[in-house]
């Protein structure tokens, strides 16, 4: 099992010494850091009005689930530029044959290279989760709907991430991964408006695959088995299909 | 190992056969969740749990019940708060369903059932429905519970007085107030007390509303036993003479004070005329309870309640103190005759109520069914079309007709006390904030990238 962790710390040391994802970083923290404080004097704003009404949405309500949502939007379109290149490079650079000739299993190879990945946004999570904690410098946060958001955020951003590692073993060419993830997310994530109207079993079955449907729960604060088994699975499936795929590439032919 | 043709087609069934396999397993799994779904509200604020008085209703509740949504295709932030409150009665019952209509590709249906707000529910239960405006759990408990008691809801309008018409043509008529009504299951009817010998037994109450001309004593005769078996009434009055309605005053207790009530400081509210009179502040009673709106009362008469009958009476509208009732002229300078005008602040609206000997008019079975309630108000404008939408008249208008079908307020929703209400943020605090999120934090990021570029161009 070892082998993880040396596979990760490779993909983590390759990220981190690489600019890019300090500048994926940068944009990230800029664009989300922008909404967010849009959305803080949003709230400063209606505040007055707000106070005069029964049950009115709270700060966590107003920001933080906002927060969320836009990291959501982030992650669908940075997701797929930094899961691109996990297989499909070193298949080009020719140095997947190394790591097959090492010994280590295709599971360690998908696991660590699926950790080492995740560990970047981890990275990101932290610092999108560190923008509501100033706001305890004026108010408190609803800490269970908080909670409840940012593990739907991990979440959703495994499920982001065992896609596009999936589709990074298909193909040779990190520019097909790539565009190839973004349509499958973005497909995942509009299924569920065609599920909207009616209630036929078919439109249950497209809301129920809908990524951001289980998320939007999540963000609300309703902790639902079902959404975190979705995810659990979702995220499952895709790392056993990218070792199935790799096995089947170790068969000579 | 050589790969043979052989070789080739095993492979391919056992991975035919181990997709199809992993998908059922995937599937099974997915519904299995489903199925046992557990569900946790985690917020602090509990903003995902219906109150416990919404929870006891839907406990109740073994019949589908369905909401109709009109969400237009786009509105995200409305469908957003529709899916949240749907969601909310859902969890605790699953005899609720929820379905979307987007308005834009069916009007005919929109004009049909009298939809007019973007994100209007529809309720339906057992055959009735209701209709809802605001999106928020306490319009949703009270029509749910309007639905579970049942009855049909019949308002009978008297005729043949000149009174107000439910659907007259002219500005003074109530078309619009009607609508509302019948949006809301409220059905109406207009009787003649002449030509119809007896008033319906369903009749939830009887409206009167601003006659022109006097009742004869065989009306009157009528809408008395009405009253003494235990009807309810609604009486829209107007300045002026009593119509021969005095026995009824009589049998009440109230008074009909002389006189049209006048503001000296109509300027100041921001009308021409001194006899529109404008009540913003609220007595309690479950007619005005929670009520925000200001309401307007063009040309309204005051009312007084003694207490020689055996009803209960509780003022619900009340004018402000500098408002009095003047009985002559207006005159070109408004000024208070003394000896002839009567003093503010007057009583604009009077809720009598009484435990009536006689069982109920409605097929209710519940233990207040007993009480026998009547609504006396000296202005029949407010309700008109022409007034209509001024301010809070409509919902005035609404929560008067449920009050007398004792379908007022039962569910009060208590406020949640949200921690996180309030954001007490100085202009330097977030400029700070800003300073910081958009200032220092990414420029220190891109200086790490920078450095690691420099470090990796030396080598």
């Amino acid at each position: 099992m070892s082998g993880i962790w040396v596979i990760a710390g490779r993909e983590i040391r390759s990220l981190f010494l690489s600019p890019l994802a300090w500048i994926v970083l940068t944009v990230v923290e800029f664009l989300l850091a922008y909404l967010f404080l849009g959305q803080v004097k949003l709230f400063l704003s209606v505040q007055p009005r707000l106070a005069g009404m029964d049950n009115a949405p709270g700060v966590t309500e107003v920001v933080v689930a906002e927060l969320f949502r836009n990291t959501a939007v982030i992650a669908l379109m940075v997701i797929p530029i930094l899961t691109m290149r996990l297989i499909s490079e070193e298949r080009r650079n020719q140095t997947l044959t190394l790591l097959f000739s090492a010994p280590v299993s295709m599971a360690e190879i998908v696991l660590g290279k699926y950790l080492g990945v995740m560990s970047f946004f981890a990275v990101m999570w932290a610092m999108v989760a560190s923008m509501p904690l100033m706001l305890y410098m004026g108010g408190q946060l609803d800490l269970g709907m908080y909670a409840a958001g940012l593990l739907g955020g991990i979440l959703l951003v495994g499920a982001f991430c065992a896609a596009g590692l999936y589709l990074s073993t298909l193909t040779l060419y990190p520019a097909v991964a790539a565009i190839s993830t973004f349509g499958l997310l973005l497909l995942l994530w509009v299924i569920e408006w065609a599920g909207k109207v009616g209630d036929s079993v078919l439109n249950n079955i497209l809301t129920y695959i809908s990524i951001m449907h289980h998320y939007e729960s999540l963000i609300e604060g309703v902790f639902s088995s079902a959404d975190i088994v979705y995810y659990l699975l979702f995220i499952i499936t895709f790392l056993i299909l990218s070792i199935r795929r790799l096995d089947a590439r170790r068969m000579p032919h | 190992m050589e790969v043979t043709r052989e070789l080739k087609r095993k492979l391919r069934v056992q991975n035919t056969i181990f997709y199809t396999l992993f998908s059922l397993l995937i599937g099974v799994l997915a519904f299995l969740s489903v199925r046992y779904e557990v569900t946790t509200d985690v917020t602090l604020n509990r903003r995902n749990t219906p109150t416990e008085n919404s929870l006891a209703l839907l406990k109740t509740i073994d019949k589908p019940v369905v909401i109709t949504a009109f969400v237009t295709s786009g509105n995200d932030a409305v469908r957003r708060e529709v899916a949240r409150l749907a969601g909310l009665f859902q969890r605790a019952n699953n005899q609720i369903k929820l379905k979307y209509v987007n308005p834009e590709t069916e009007p005919g249906l929109v004009r049909e059932l009298g939809v007019t707000v973007d994100g209007e529910l529809i309720v339906t239960f057992g055959g009735r429905t209701e209709h809802i405006q605001d999106l928020n759990e306490q319009a949703l408990s009270n029509a749910l519970q309007r639905l579970v008691r049942g009855g049909q809801r019949w308002l009978a309008f008297t005729e043949g007085h000149g009174e107000r018409q439910p659907h007259g043509a002219t500005p003074q008529d109530y078309t619009q107030w009607v609508q509302q009504l019948e949006n809301r299951g409220i059905k109406t009817r207009t009787i003649n007390l002449v030509s119809d010998k007896h008033i319906p037994k369903d009749t939830t109450a009887v409206v009167i509303a601003a006659p022109k001309r006097k009742f004869l004593p065989g009306e009157v005769t009528q809408l008395r036993a009405y009253l003494e078996q235990g009807g309810n009434l609604l009486w829209l009055s107007e300045p002026g003479p009593s119509r021969g309605l005095e026995p009824i005053a009589e049998q009440l207790g109230v008074e009909l004070l002389p006189g049209t009530l006048v503001d000296p400081q109509h300027d100041y509210v921001g009308f021409k005329d001194p006899r529109f009179i404008v009540v913003s502040d609220y007595v309690f009673h479950p007619i005005t309870q929670q009520f925000a709106f200001d309401t307007i009362f063009p040309e309204a008469r005051g009312l007084e309640a003694n207490d020689n009958s055996d009803w209960e009476h509780e003022i619900f509208l009340e004018s402000l103190p500098r408002v009095w009732a003047k009985t002559g002229d207006l005159g070109v300078e408004l000024a208070f005759d003394k000896g002839e005008d009567v003093p503010g602040p007057l009583a604009l609206g009077i809720a009598f109520s009484r435990n009536s000997a006689i069982t109920g008019t409605t097929t209710d079975t519940e233990e207040d069914t007993n009480e026998q309630r009547v609504v006396v108000v000296g202005d029949s404008d407010f309700v008109s079309d022409m007034y209509l939408g001024q301010g809070g008249n409509l919902d005035l208008g609404l929560n008067i007709v449920n009050w007398l079908g004792r379908d007022e307020l039962l569910m009060a929703v208590p406020t949640k006390n949200n921690v996180d209400r309030t954001l007490d943020l100085s202009v330097t605090m977030v400029r700070g904030l800003t300073l910081l999120l958009l200032g220092i934090v990414p420029i220190a990021l891109l200086a790490a990238g920078g450095r690691i570029w420099w470090i990796r161009r030396q080598r």
